[in-house]
C-alpha cells in the first residue's frame, strides 16, 4: 500500500466541541503551526488509519465564511488558497439551524464534505435528536453521529473519512434559490465570469474576499448591494441569510428534525448565575470559592510532598560525607527544587478550577456579567479570555490577544496582562500566606488575586484616556449551554499544566536554585557570600519596604522566573533546616506580618518575567512597551509594597 | 579555596556548567521567532500547547 | 419598539434589523433575521447587557446593538 497523505480541516462553529473531537482525532500528536502568513494560529495533527496519513487541521470556530473579522478571514483564506482535501464539518446537534448555515456555505463553495454531528447525546435528551441519515440522503454526503468526548464513533467516522478521501467522491452542487433580486445579482456577477459561490460570498462579504475582483467587478458587486438594498430593508446579506436559513428549514423538515422558531429550554444554573441581583456577588464567591479551595485542599497533598522532599533531604545529608556535593544536593537542589515543588498541588487545583469553569459553560457567563465594567475601563469584550488566561501564564495569554483587532485596545489588553497574577506566583502567596495569616489564607490570597484585577482595571482605565481607542467592537456572545465537563478532557488539561509545571522545575527553578546556591556558599569562610553582599548592596532600596536582602535577593531572582522566587527564599534562609515548617519558622523570625503582605504586594506587582517581557515585545512589535510594563510594574509595586506595609504595620 | 579537595572542585564545575549551558539555551529560545517560554519544553514550538488562540465563547 | 424595550414575560417577533453592515452581518449570522422569534432571558445589574433566547440559543447583546433590532409583540 502506498503511502498516502491527506489533509481534513475541521471546521464548525464556536462551541460545538470541534477541540474536543479535534483532540480525540489527533491523541497526542499535534502542534500549533501558523497559517500561511496570517497572525491567528491554528493547530495541526496527525494521525494514521488504513495505511492513509491524515493530516487534520484545526480551524478557528467560526458562524459565516463572509464575515470580515480575523477569523473568519483565516478561516476563509486558508480554504480558498490552500483547500483540503476534505473538511470535516462539526455540527452542533442542539443548535442545528444555525450551524448548518455554515454547511450550506462550504456546500456550495463545493468543498468535499463530511458531517459530523456533535452532542447527540444532548440533543436526545431533550428530544430533538436530527436523523443523520435522513439529512444524509438529502444532502448527498456522509452525516456521521460524533461525540467528542467518547471515542465511540471514532472509528467510523475515520472509516468514512478515509474512505471518502480514497474515492474522492464529489458532493453534489448546492444551488439554493434565493430571493428574486438576489438571483438577478447573483446572474449579473456570475456573467462577468465568476462561479456561483463566490458572487454569493461577494454579496454577503461586502466584497470583501480572498479571490480577486476586477475593477469592473467591484463596481458592478458596489451596485448591486445598494441596489439590493433600495429594494429590501435589508442588506444583501441578510436577504441571503434568509434564503440559506428557508432551505435549511426546509432541509430539516423534510428530515424529521425538530425546527421549531423558539425552542430554548431554561436551565436552573442560569436562574441563579444570571439572576440580576446575585450574578455577581456568585461570580465574586466563586472566586473566593477557588482560591480558598486550592489552598485548604492543596494543604494535603503538599503536606505529603513536603515530607517525601525533606526525607529525601535527610537520606542524602546522612549518606554523604562532608563537602560541597552533599551541600549543593542538600542546601542548593532539594532546598530550592523541593521548596517550589511542594506547591504543585496548588497550582494543579487552581488549573482545575479554571478548566472546569471553562468547560461548564460558566466562563461566558462570567463575561457577560461583566462586560460593563471593562467597557467602562476601556477594554473590549473579547479581551476577558486572555485576561482569564493570564492567571494561568501570561505567555500564550498575552499571544491570545491576537483575536482582538483594535490595535489600541489589544495594547492595552497586553500592557495590564502582567497584572493578572500568573501561576508562577502562586507558591510565593501560598507560602507567606500560609505563615503569616494562617487561618485566613485562602482569603488573603483572593484578595491579593483581586487587587491585581483592580490595578489591572485601573490602569487599563487611565491607559484608555491617553492612548484611545479607535472604534469598540460590538459585544455579542453566544452562552454556551451547561455542559458537565468531561473527565477525560478535564484529566488530560490538568495532566499538561501539572507536567509544564514539572518540566519547568526541571528546567528554569533547577538552574536558579543552583545559582542562588552557588552565589550563597561563596567566597567559603567569608564573613558574608556574594549573594549577602549583592542584597545588603540593593536592601537599602527595599529597606523601607520591611525587606531584608534575603527578600531583595529572592524578588531579583523573580527576574528569570517567578517560580524562582519561592525557591531563593527558600535556600536562603534554609541553611540546616530540611522542610516546609522549618523554612516557615525561619521567615516568621525573619520578617514582620505586614512586610510578609507586602512581599505578596510586590510580587503580585513588579515587572513581569523576561518570558513575559520576550513576549509582549514579540506581539507589540517594539521594545517601548516592553519597557513600559517593567517600568510601570516596578513604579506600582514598590509603592503599593510601601503603603501595604506601612498599613500594614499599624494593624497586624 | 585551599579547603576544597577534587570532588568540590568537580562539584562546583558541574554546577557552573548546567547554569550556563541553560542560560545559553534560554538566549537562544529568546532570539528564535518562536515561544520564549521559560519552561522545560522543547526548545522548537512544536511541543507548545500553551499558545493556542482560545476556542472561547466570545466570538 | 425594539429589543432593549422588551420584558422577560412575553414573546417577541424581530420586524426589521438597522444599523451598521457589520452589526447585521454578526447577528445575521446567528440566526436573528426578520420574522425569527425571540425572549428576554437575562439582564445584568446595570440592565446592560442583556440575553435574549433566540432560535435554540441565548445570544448577549449590548443595548446600544440591540436597539438596532426592531421588534413587534406576538405571545404564543
Amino acid at each position: 500500500m502506498t503511502e498516502q497523505t491527506f489533509t481534513v480541516a475541521l471546521l464548525g462553529n464556536p462551541n460545538c466541541g470541534k477541540t474536543s473531537l479535534f483532540n480525540l482525532l489527533t491523541g497526542a500528536r499535534q502542534r500549533t503551526g501558523n497559517m500561511a502568513g496570517v497572525t491567528v494560529t491554528g493547530r495541526e495533527g496527525v494521525r494514521e488509519h488504513q495505511g492513509v496519513t491524515l493530516r487534520f487541521v484545526d480551524l478557528p470556530g467560526i458562524y459565516s465564511l463572509s464575515h470580515n473579522r480575523v477569523e473568519e478571514r483565516v478561516a476563509r483564506d486558508y480554504l480558498f488558497e490552500t483547500p483540503p482535501d476534505l473538511v470535516l464539518n462539526v455540527v452542533d446537534a442542539g443548535n442545528l439551524a444555525r450551524n448548518l448555515a455554515l454547511t450550506t456555505q462550504l456546500l456550495e463553495q463545493q468543498l468535499p464534505t463530511v458531517i459530523a454531528v456533535n452532542m447527540l447525546d444532548e440533543a436526545e435528551a431533550q428530544g430533538i435528536a436530527p436523523d443523520c441519515d435522513e439529512l444524509s440522503a438529502l444532502l448527498d454526503l456522509p452525516v456521521l453521529p460524533s461525540d467528542g468526548r467518547k471515542p465511540r464513533f471514532l472509528e467510523l467516522l475515520l472509516d468514512t473519512l478515509v474512505a471518502r478521501l480514497q474515492t474522492d467522491a464529489q458532493a453534489s452542487v448546492l444551488a439554493i434559490g434565493y430571493e428574486k433580486h438576489v438571483e438577478g445579482a447573483i446572474t449579473r456577477l456570475t456573467g462577468t465570469g465568476l462561479e456561483r459561490w463566490q458572487a454569493v460570498q461577494a454579496l454577503e462579504s461586502g466584497g470583501d474576499v480572498p479571490f480577486v475582483l476586477f475593477d469592473q467587478q467591484q463596481a458592478l458587486l458596489q451596485s448591486e448591494i445598494s441596489q439590493l438594498e433600495s429594494y429590501h430593508d435589508d442588506s444583501a446579506a441578510q436577504l441571503i441569510a434568509e434564503g440559506r436559513y428557508g432551505f435549511i428549514h426546509g432541509l430539516m423538515h423534510n428530515s424529521g428534525s425538530d425546527h421549531d422558531e423558539l425552542s430554548f429550554a431554561e436551565h436552573w444554573l442560569d436562574s441563579v448565575v444570571l439572576n440580576r441581583w446575585l450574578g455577581l456577588p456568585v461570580f465574586v464567591f466563586l472566586l473566593w470559592f477557588m482560591f480558598e479551595t486550592t489552598f485548604t485542599l492543596g494543604a494535603y497533598p503538599a503536606d505529603w510532598i513536603d515530607a517525601a522532599v525533606s526525607g529525601l533531604g535527610q537520606w542524602v545529608a546522612d549518606g554523604l560525607p562532608d563537602g560541597l556535593l552533599r551541600d549543593v544536593l542538600v542546601d542548593g537542589l532539594i532546598a530550592g527544587v523541593g521548596g517550589v515543588l511542594v506547591f504543585l498541588p496548588n497550582v494543579v487545583l487552581l488549573f482545575t478550577f479554571i478548566a472546569i469553569m471553562e468547560q461548564s459553560g460558566y466562563m461566558a457567563r462570567a463575561a457577560f456579567l461583566t462586560d460593563r465594567l471593562m467597557s467602562r475601563v476601556g477594554l473590549h469584550g473579547k479581551a476577558f479570555v486572555p485576561l482569564v488566561m493570564g492567571f494561568g501564564c501570561n505567555v500564550p495569554a498575552i499571544m491570545a490577544t491576537r483575536t482582538i483587532e483594535e490595535p489600541r485596545a489589544r495594547l492595552i489588553t497586553i500592557l495590564i496582562n502582567p497584572f493578572m497574577s500568573c501561576s508562577a506566583r502562586l507558591p510565593v502567596y501560598v507560602l507567606l500566606a500560609g505563615i503569616f495569616f494562617a487561618d485566613r489564607a485562602g482569603t488573603v490570597m483572593f484578595a491579593i488575586y483581586m487587587l491585581g484585577i483592580l490595578v489591572a482595571f485601573s490602569v487599563a482605565a487611565i491607559l484608555s484616556r491617553t492612548i484611545p481607542t479607535q472604534h469598540d467592537e460590538s459585544f455579542i456572545m453566544e452562552l454556551p449551554p451547561w455542559r458537565v465537563p468531561s473527565l477525560r478532557s478535564l484529566g488530560l488539561h490538568v495532566w499538561d499544566k501539572a507536567g509544564d509545571f514539572v518540566a519547568k522545575i526541571g528546567g528554569v527553578i533547577l538552574v536558579g536554585s543552583l545559582l542562588i546556591w552557588l552565589l550563597q556558599t561563596f567566597p567559603l569562610g567569608a564573613e558574608q557570600s556574594l549573594l549577602e553582599q549583592l542584597g545588603h548592596l540593593l536592601a537599602p532600596l527595599f529597606a523601607p519596604l520591611g525587606f531584608g536582602w534575603q527578600e531583595t535577593v529572592a524578588l531579583l531572582s523573580g527576574f528569570i522566573a517567578k517560580e524562582v522566587i519561592a525557591a531563593t527564599l527558600a535556600v536562603v534562609y534554609q541553611a540546616g533546616e530540611q522542610d516546609l515548617a522549618g523554612l516557615q519558622a525561619a521567615l516568621l523570625a525573619g520578617l514582620a506580618p505586614a512586610a510578609g503582605l507586602a512581599l505578596m504586594v510586590f510580587t503580585l506587582l513588579y515587572m513581569p518575567c523576561l518570558a513575559t517581557i520576550a513576549v509582549i515585545r514579540r506581539e507589540t512589535g517594539s521594545w517601548r512597551w516592553a519597557l513600559l510594563s517593567i517600568v510601570l510594574g516596578l513604579v506600582l509595586a514598590w509603592g503599593g509594597a510601601f503603603i501595604t506595609y506601612r498599613l500594614g504595620s499599624l494593624w497586624l | 579555596m585551599s579547603t576544597l579537595n577534587w570532588l568540590d572542585w568537580l562539584v562546583l564545575l558541574a554546577v557552573v556548567i548546567t547554569i550556563a549551558a541553560w542560560f545559553i539555551r534560554f538566549l537562544r529560545r529568546l532570539a528564535k521567532p518562536g515561544c520564549a517560554s521559560s519552561g522545560g519544553s522543547p526548545a522548537s514550538c512544536e511541543g507548545c500547547r500553551g499558545c493556542d488562540v482560545p476556542k472561547g465563547p466570545l466570538r | 419598539m425594539t429589543l432593549t424595550d422588551i420584558n422577560k414575560h412575553r414573546t417577541y417577533r424581530i420586524t426589521s434589523i438597522s444599523g451598521p453592515d457589520e452589526l447585521r452581518q454578526r447577528l445575521t449570522a446567528l440566526g436573528m433575521l426578520r420574522g425569527q422569534k425571540v425572549r428576554l432571558r437575562a439582564s445584568t445589574l446595570w440592565g446592560d447587557p442583556r440575553t435574549y433566547a433566540v432560535g435554540r440559543q441565548q445570544i448577549c447583546l449590548r443595548n446600544d446593538d440591540a436597539q438596532c433590532v426592531a421588534v413587534e409583540c406576538c405571545d404564543d
